[in-house]
Order: C-alpha cells, then sequence, then structure tokens
C-alpha cells in the first residue's frame, strides 16, 4: 500500500470475517506524513474500527498500529512478538471457517428461477407496462430493464446474463411495481430470489463501504461464543424489564453510528427516543445484548445462508426472553421479520409490532397523551418504502403527528406510493442514487415544511448523505432538516412534566411545545 | 523467464524474490523488454519478510507460500497500464540563504543547468555570513547561469512534477521563474515560545536547546561560563528529557531522539570549553536511542559525559533559588534529588524557518518531524517529484559536511533534469463516473489539487482526477463511501483479493 490512509475500514473486518485473529498495522511515523494527512486519516479511521470491533464482542486489541522509521528494526520486532503472544492469549476468531464456495451450476439455477417464476406469480405478467411507469430508476437511467423485462428474461430461460448482470443490483425493491401490478406479481420478491441464484454464480453487488456492513452483518451470524457490546447506547435512566412482555428490537443503530462516525448522525438517538416513549407510557421493554441483525442486508444481496443464521440467533433469544410483543423502530427489521422470517418460519409465536403501531395502541388506551399546542408545526413525512410499501403501515404514523400537533402537508409522492430514498441494502449506489435522492428532498422542500420527518434510519442515512457533500443545484431548492418520527413525538413529549428530556441531540432541537 | 513468456504465451509474471517492489525493478524492465507490461509484473519480497526475520525454515516457508499466493491473485487483478511522463524544464530553484544552498547552487551550475538562488529571509546564516565561512555568493554573480534574487518572497508556486512556475515577489516586482526542480534549505531553529513549559518560565537556570545555543555561541566567542541567575560559575550542568504530558509525549516522541542527540553535539561543544564540567543527561528509556545512535553516544561516554538511563521521566522543581532534579534510576526504588547550576530542557520543542510555508505552497509534506529528523543536515527528503528539502544547523558537525551533502543533494537534481524525461508508475487515482455522486468528499481530503469537480450534464457533476497532479496515496479512494475512486495497481479488488490468498481456505 502507498499509505496507511490508504487502508480501507472494509479490509479489517472482511479479513476478520475470513477467520483472521489479528491485524498489525506498520506504517510511518505520525508526524513524517509524505502525502501530510494520511497518517491522521488512517488512525481516525482505525479508532472507529476497534469501536465496530467492541460492538461485535471481538478485542480491539486484535488491530494494532505501529509507526516506525527503518532504524526500528528491533523495537518492531518485540512489538510484533508481544503483539503475537496477546492473540495467543485472546485466542482464534470463533468465526465459523469459510467453505471454498462452490460454483452452483446452470441447470440447478434454471431449476431454481423456474420455481421463483411459479413462488411469486411471475408468470402471470401480461406486459401491460404499469410497473415501468412507476419505476424511479428509467427516468434517470434510460438504459435500466424495467421490472417485467427481468422477468421476461427469465421466464424465458435466459438465466446466462445472471452471472454478470449488474441491475439486479440496481434495483432498489421499493416495491412500486408490486403494488400497481393488476395481476399481483411479486417483483420484489422475485427480484429477491433472483439476487441468491446470482450470488451462487460468483455474481456479486458492489457495495457501499466496500462490503464493511455486509462484512460485520456476517461476523454476527457467523460468531459462536462472543459477547457483544450492544448497548453502550442507553442512557443509565431508561427503564428497561427483562421480564417485560414487550421485546424491544433495536437493530444495527450502534454499529451505523460507529461506521459512519465522521457524519455524527447519533441514530441511536432513535431508540432513545422509542424507549423514552414506552417509558411515558408506563411500558419498560426487554432489550437484550444478544440480539443480532436482522439479516435484511444479506438477504437482499443473496446470502440466504448467514442471513439463516441470523434468523436463528434472533428467534431463539426472543423465544428466550417469553415476550408477546416485538416492537420495531427500524422498518427494515420490521419487514424482514414480518415478511421473510415468516416465509421461512411460518408463526413465529408473537406479535409484530412498528414502534408507531404500538404507540397509536398506547394512545387508544389512554396511556400516552400529548401536551396540547396551538399553532401546527408544519412537517411532512417520508414513507419508507418497507413500511409504506411493503407492509401498508401508513395511518398510524400520521395519527400520532396530529395527535402531538403537527400539520402534515404531503409530498407528490406519498404514502403506499412513496418515493425510495434511492438506495437499499447498500447495493450499487450510484449518481443515479444522488439524482433519486435530490429529488425527494426537492419533493419536501416544495411543501414548505419545517421538517421532514421519516421513520426509516437507513432513510436518515442515505438523504443526509446526499446533503452533505457538494451539490450540482442550488442548496435552497433541497435544504429541509431530515428527522426521525420517534425522536421528534419523545422531544414533544419530553415537555411534560416527569418526562425526561434528555434524548442527547444538542443542535437543531424540536421547537418546545407551547404551554 | 523470457522463453515463458515468448514460449508459452505467458502474460503475468509473479517473482518470489529478494528486494521490496520498486519502480526500477531489472528483471521488470527485463521483461518489459520481452513485451510483458511491467504492470503485470509482481514482485513478492520473501527476502526481508521470511528469510531475514525467521530462524526456522519451516514457518519462513510456510509463509513465503502464503505471500507468493496473495502475490498471484493480485497479478491476477492486474490491469496492463502505461506509465505516466513527465517533461523536467532544465533549470533549478535554490530558496534559502545558506552556505548550504550556495554550495549545491554552484555544483548545480557547474553542470551546465541554470539556477536561481533566492536570498529569503529565512533565519540562519545569511548570505554575507556564508561567505564568512568560506562560500562567496558574489563569486557566483560572476556565472551567467547562476541568477542571486535579494530582498524577495515567494508568492505562490504551481504547476507539476518537472515544470514549476514560481511567482517571486522583488524589489523591482513581480517575476515568473520556470524550473524543474527546487531545493529548500531550512535552518534548524528551536522556536522561542514553544521552548519550556510555561511552569518553569520564572527559572533564569531553567533553559532549553533553543537558548542553549545561543549561550553556547557566546562561551565560544570566549564569554565567561556563569549562571544566568546570579552570575556564579557554571558548574554542574543537567540535560532533563521533559515532556509535560502523555498527549505532548506522544506528539513528541518521533523527534526525541532527534533533540537528545542535538543536546549532546551541545554537551560536547561545552566540554570542549570546559573540559571540567560536570555534565548529566536523564533521560527516560534512553536503551532505544543509546543503541541506535552509539557513535554519538560513545563520544559523549568518552568525554565524561554521564548519560542516566531513567525508570520513570525526571521531574525539575525549584526550591530557594536552587535548581533541582528528582530522577529514579532504573534499578532502584527510590528517587534521588540533585542540585545543578543550569538545567537544559531537552524535548517539545518546535522549529521554525521557511519550510512549512514554502512546503504548503508545493503542496508537500510539513510534518515537523520530516524536517526534524535531520536537524543536522543529514539527509535530503525528497519528494518524488523533484522537490528537495534539507535543514541545516549552525552546529560545526554540519557545516563540516555541508560541502558533501550539498554535492549529493545537487547532483540528484541533476540526474532528473538530464533525463529530460521522466517515467512515473500509473499509481494514481481513476474514478468510475458511474459510481461518482459527484459529493466532493474526495476533493476535500486531497492534498495536491488533484482532483476536481466538472458538470457532467446540467445537475450532475462527476470527479475527474488530473493525473500529473495525483500523487497515488488512496485517500480519495477511502474517503469515497461508493467505491466510485480506484487506486490504479492497488484497487480494494487486487487488495482484497491478495488478502485472501494469503489466508488458508478451508476445502469441502
Amino acid at each position: 500500500m502507498t499509505c496507511t490512509g490508504s487502508i480501507d475500514p472494509a479490509l479489517f473486518i472482511q479479513a476478520f470475517e475470513h477467520g483472521v485473529d489479528g491485524v498489525a498495522v506498520i506504517g510511518c511515523r505520525l508526524e513524517e506524513c509524505r502525502y501530510r494527512l494520511g497518517n491522521v486519516f488512517a488512525e481516525e479511521r482505525l479508532t472507529h474500527v476497534r469501536g465496530l470491533l467492541e460492538l461485535l464482542g471481538l478485542s480491539p486489541g486484535r488491530i494494532i498500529c505501529e509507526r516506525v522509521t527503518s532504524t526500528d528494526g528491533a523495537k518492531l520486532a518485540e512489538r510484533l512478538e508481544a503483539f503475537v503472544n496477546e492473540i495467543r492469549e485472546l485466542g482464534p476468531v470463533p468465526v465459523a471457517p469459510i467453505r471454498k464456495a462452490k460454483k452452483a451450476d446452470k441447470e440447478s439455477v434454471n431449476k431454481e428461477v423456474k420455481h421463483l417464476v411459479e413462488d411469486t406469480k411471475a408468470y402471470k405478467c401480461v406486459e401491460c407496462g404499469k410497473c415501468t411507469v412507476v419505476c424511479p430508476i428509467p427516468k434517470f437511467e434510460p438504459e435500466f430493464p424495467m421490472p417485467r423485462i427481468v422477468v421476461l428474461r427469465s421466464i424465458e430461460g435466459m438465466t446466462d446474463h445472471l452471472a454478470d448482470d449488474q441491475d439486479i443490483w440496481t434495483c432498489t425493491t421499493c416495491g412500486l411495481c408490486n403494488s400497481l401490478c393488476p395481476f399481483d406479481v411479486d417483483y420484489c420478491g422475485f427480484i429477491q430470489g433472483l439476487r441468491v441464484q446470482a450470488r451462487s454464480l460468483g455474481n456479486d453487488p458492489t457495495c457501499s463501504h466496500r462490503g464493511l456492513i455486509h462484512s460485520a452483518t456476517r461476523i454476527m451470524a457467523k460468531t459462536t461464543g462472543v459477547r457483544q457490546n450492544r448497548l453502550r447506547w442507553m442512557p443509565p435512566d431508561l427503564s428497561v424489564s427483562d421480564r417485560s412482555d414487550v421485546f424491544y428490537f433495536v437493530g444495527c443503530l450502534p454499529h451505523f453510528d460507529t461506521i459512519l462516525a465522521d457524519r455524527n448522525l447519533r441514530l441511536t438517538d432513535i431508540s432513545v427516543a422509542a424507549v423514552r416513549l414506552m417509558n411515558a407510557a408506563g411500558v419498560s421493554p426487554h432489550i437484550d445484548n444478544d440480539e443480532v441483525c436482522c439479516g435484511h442486508d444479506l438477504i437482499w444481496t443473496g446470502d440466504e445462508e448467514n442471513f439463516l443464521r441470523l434468523m436463528d440467533k434472533n428467534l431463539e433469544i426472543i423465544r428466550k426472553s417469553g415476550a408477546e410483543k416485538v416492537v420495531f423502530s427500524c422498518p427494515e427489521c420490521y419487514r424482514t421479520f414480518t415478511k421473510d422470517y415468516r416465509e421461512f418460519e411460518g408463526d413465529l409465536g408473537f406479535e409484530l409490532l412498528h414502534i408507531s403501531e404500538y404507540l397509536q395502541s398506547l394512545m387508544d388506551d389512554g396511556r400516552l397523551t400529548f401536551p396540547k399546542r396551538e399553532s401546527a408545526i408544519p412537517v411532512t413525512y417520508h414513507d419508507s418504502c418497507r413500511l409504506g410499501t411493503h407492509l401498508e403501515v401508513i395511518d398510524s404514523p400520521r395519527h400520532l403527528f396530529e395527535a402531538a400537533g403537527l400539520k402534515i402537508i404531503e409530498m407528490e409522492n406519498t404514502k403506499n406510493r412513496s418515493y425510495c430514498c434511492g438506495n437499499c441494502a447498500w447495493t450499487n449506489c450510484s449518481s443515479t442514487t444522488m439524482k433519486m435522492q435530490l429529488e425527494r428532498m426537492r419533493q419536501a422542500k416544495r411543501t414548505g415544511a419545517e421538517f421532514l420527518l421519516t421513520s426509516d434510519p437507513k432513510c436518515q442515512i442515505h438523504l443526509s448523505c446526499a446533503m452533505s457533500g457538494e451539490l450540482p443545484i442550488e442548496r435552497e431548492l433541497v435544504d429541509v432538516p431530515v428527522k426521525d418520527m420517534a425522536i421528534a413525538l419523545a422531544e414533544i413529549l419530553g415537555g411534560q412534566p416527569g418526562v425526561s428530556t434528555r434524548i442527547g441531540r444538542g443542535e437543531e432541537r424540536w421547537p418546545t411545545p407551547e404551554r | 523467464m523470457r522463453g515463458f513468456c515468448s514460449k508459452r504465451g505467458g502474460k503475468r509474471v509473479v517473482i518470489g524474490a529478494c528486494s521490496p517492489e520498486t519502480p526500477e525493478n531489472p528483471l521488470r524492465k527485463d521483461l518489459e523488454e520481452a513485451g510483458i507490461n511491467g504492470y503485470l509484473v509482481e514482485q513478492v519480497d520473501i527476502r526481508e519478510q521470511c528469510a531475514w526475520v525467521h530462524p526456522s525454515t519451516e514457518p519462513a516457508t510456510a509463509k513465503a507460500t502464503a505471500l507468493v499466493r496473495g502475490g498471484i491473485e493480485r497479478s491476477l487483478r492486474q490491469e496492463p497500464l502505461e506509465d505516466l511522463s513527465f517533461d523536467v524544464t532544465g533549470a533549478a530553484l535554490v530558496v534559502g540563504r545558506s552556505e548550504f544552498g550556495v554550495r549545491a547552487a554552484e555544483k548545480i551550475a557547474e553542470e551546465g543547468f541554470r539556477v536561481y538562488l533566492l536570498d529569503e529571509e529565512t533565519g540562519g546564516r545569511s548570505l554575507a555570513e556564508s561567505a564568512a565561512a568560506g562560500s562567496d555568493p558574489d563569486a557566483l554573480v560572476g556565472r551567467d547561469d547562476v541568477e542571486i534574487l535579494r530582498d524577495c518572497r515567494i508568492e505562490g508556486i504551481d504547476g507539476i512534477f518537472g515544470r514549476w512556475r514560481v511567482n517571486v515577489h522583488t524589489a523591482e516586482g513581480s517575476r515568473e521563474l520556470d524550473v524543474g526542480t527546487i531545493l529548500v534549505v531550512t535552518p534548524w531553529e528551536p522556536s522561542a515560545e514553544d521552548s519550556i513549559g510555561h511552569s518553569y518560565s520564572d527559572n533564569p537556570d531553567l533553559i532549553a536547546v533553543a537558548e542553549l545555543e545561543r549561550l553556547l555561541i557566546r562561551l565560544e566567542k570566549g564569554a565567561q561560563a556563569s549562571r544566568p541567575s546570579d552570575g556564579a560559575p557554571l558548574r554542574r550542568i543537567g540535560f532533563v528529557q521533559r515532556v509535560e504530558n502523555e498527549e505532548e509525549a506522544a506528539r513528541a516522541a518521533p523527534r526525541q531522539s532527534a533533540f537528545i542527540a542535538l543536546a549532546i553535539t551541545q554537551a560536547l561543544r561545552l566540554k570542549r570549553l570546559h573540559p571540567g564540567m560536570e555534565i548529566d543527561f536523564y533521560v527516560h528509556h534512553a536503551e532505544g536511542f543509546l543503541r541506535t545512535s552509539k557513535a554519538l553516544s560513545d563520544s559523549a561516554a568518552r568525554s565524561g559525559i554521564r548519560f542516566n538511563s531513567l525508570a520513570a521521566p525526571p521531574e525539575i522543581m525549584t526550591e530557594d533559588g536552587r535548581t533541582l532534579v528528582r530522577a529514579k534510576h532504573l534499578g532502584h526504588d527510590e528517587p534521588t534529588q540533585v542540585e545543578r547550576d543550569l538545567v537544559v530542557v531537552v524535548g517539545g520543542q518546535r522549529t521554525s524557518g521557511i519550510a512549512p510555508r514554502v512546503l504548503q505552497l508545493l503542496h508537500a509534506g510539513t510534518g515537523e518531524g520530516l524536517a526534524e529528523g535531520d536537524f543536522a543536515g543529514k539527509r535530503a527528503v525528497d519528494f518524488n517529484r523533484g522537490v528537495f528539502v534539507i535543514r541545516t544547523s549552525d552546529s560545526d558537525e554540519a557545516a563540516a559536511r555541508v560541502g558533501s551533502d550539498a554535492e549529493s543533494v545537487a547532483s540528484a537534481m541533476v540526474r532528473l533534469m538530464r533525463q529530460k524525461t521522466v517515467r512515473v508508475p500509473r499509481h494514481v487515482a481513476q474514478v468510475q463516473e458511474y459510481r461518482c455522486r459527484g459529493c466532493g468528499k474526495c476533493t476535500s481530503v486531497c492534498e495536491h489539487d488533484a482532483i476536481t469537480l466538472v458538470e457532467k450534464e446540467k445537475g450532475e457533476q462527476v470527479a475527474q482526477i488530473d493525473e500529473m497532479r495525483c500523487e497515488g496515496c488512496g485517500l480519495c479512494r477511502v474517503a469515497c463511501c461508493n467505491g466510485a475512486m480506484a487506486l490504479l495497481g492497488y484497487t480494494t479488488t487486487q487488495l482484497l483479493a491478495q488478502m485472501l490468498g494469503m489466508i488458508e481456505e478451508v476445502g469441502d
């Protein structure tokens, strides 16, 4: 490598995923960087990688960074020897060994695709072209094949292209095609299944952050007997209970806060807000350190094997907790349980609820009330594809906003006809993604709302990513602060006596409620 | 290998061999002549990595096998590329009014290249003082090929490797100088404000290396050696390595040995003037330094300078006008306390001078360590772009070497200019336009102004690389969360394949 500053964090995590027990970075002394700041960038990134290892339950001591000059040979040898001994003491990383993936043969792939055509009713497609009209991608990428073309190719047994087709990874699986298809073809399911087959042929997507996120997820799937450190985000005054019949599934918020540390998104504020809202209604949920990623990003990138490992781990800990309800603040986790877990596992034995649905039920029972407000704050709401289009949870967030004294101004594309934030499962992010994000932000700005509320942390990550860099258009056309729904509600509630106001976010506070 | 390539149509070669990768690899040159693209030749260094560091054969061989396997995987993913070529202007710029610069300018001119010698205000010896020391700048004026510019200031430096355009402000107005190579000579001079922790500033018997340097110049001119506070004779001097806190220790660490080395040369000068003077060094964990700078510490020992290696950082105290050093020697449980007439604090200093400003204009590293590592003018730092930086000091040691050092730097510059066209490996960034979101995260980390955002179509921007400016550091590659930036020869795919190749896979 030319500089320690050019080492991608993904390389570290991928090394551990593949069974490496320790990584030593050897570079120039901190102040002797030929490129001025490379070493400084490297050190910053190492801090984040070590944080991620800690979250995953692997010792941060598995990475050392030695900065030396050509005369430090003896010192380096000494340090490396000590490092090897430390690693020996820590023992091997308990990940299941990687098997050299056998490439699937064409025949079995063809057979699987045939099944897929049956399962998703793709054979019913009459090429009416409704999906073509709603698909958001061709507007910016005219050569992108419409959902029906992908299906058609497969029905005709043309699976050869699967080994190197990148278009199946470009689809954001927003589900608009599904919801408009007059013949109930499940295009999203079709793409999901097709991706598993593509992967078996060695066709991998280009993932954001060079696959770091997927790799970390796979470590969660493949490690056994490690103690994760997932709960550092919890302030001590949150009320939780191990015997609660409500299980709050946090998801990967702590991981994103670490991986995207330079973006300073503070996504774990969402989980703090969710628990505060439940606490305000007298509910102390169960929160589990042994929870793992739901596997959304793995199943949508075709890694069924590790997805199933994650599912088994999650179902086991939820069943062990004895909870009857599982509440999600992340729509992706919610969808994965509701659709994918059920598809593999049938009835899960517990009820699944989005936080907005759960809060509404608490409000209906009179356990949760928001302070009265004289003038309503204008906001707009971005239905995430998972929540709005896939699961049709549309009304409960809106009821909550209304009760909290917010006035919703709807965007052009809304509810179960929402507009995707541009990316799903971190695959094939591109200039098209950027254009879709700007289009969505433009829609939000046109409403004149003070905030763009969203329920999906991933939408928040993606939309704010577009806003965090240089823009090809005037910023005034698109600058609306993006805010999570749970945080907004908790902040409004926070003005009431007896309810803690501490969400943790310093800047861009919600206007305090009027008395 | 030639036979393999020509008879069996081999396209890629992996060599498990002795030396690390270098662009001048002779084997690579040879294979290029046989029609193999040099970028498809992968050299795996198994001498330094295996033979030299592992005493037993078996693990060394296993490691060598793994490294070669990694090399093969990486080589399989390399693309054939063409070198970049740079034209080098046959003129040189020497900045800094020191004796060193004068000597170097002289050498370059002798080799037939035009030289601009800039007498910019940098501290250190002026040209006149240099003349007194043996080099006569005015003698150079007689040469047509050396132009001395006095009382001037560099306003800007633009261009690329080999073709720098330097904007100089002189009394007569602005001048544009086109040069192919640049030498920046900058004096070693600790800056006063940072010399000692503020907590000691009220004790006049407690000084920093920089202040001792000034005192030494007076002593060498015949002044009396007396205690600064009361004028009493100076008999016992303690050199104390001092850092205020952990954070500072970490910051100062790379420079410690340079400072200790300088302090020893000062101590030797003191001993030369006053052989009876009692001189002690108090240094926390000095073993490493003593090992690496054996010649210097040996000569200190021969002159009767004592070197105390301590188990903990030494403390300095002031009591009733007396200056005390509290030191915990290795192998002793209790610290001992001694009184010194003068305590010299070693470490924690910064340097000043012209280098940072000019280097910034050149987008070259200005790390303090870079320049301080060669406080006595030991090493010229070549930034691979025809820019050389050398630090000199006024010490006798450095002065004695001026001639030979100036010659070696000058000949390196001449070598570049004589080549006229220099080939540089195309290890530069490349944009994959489809992936590029035009967000500009890459431009914000680029130190070399090599990336610009350009409008692709209305409402869409895309990053564009100036390959001639790109230095191939790869920072933009990591800054891009989207994989739109590749570093040719070191792409993430190649590195990952190399890494996985080294890890043994579990078969079925």
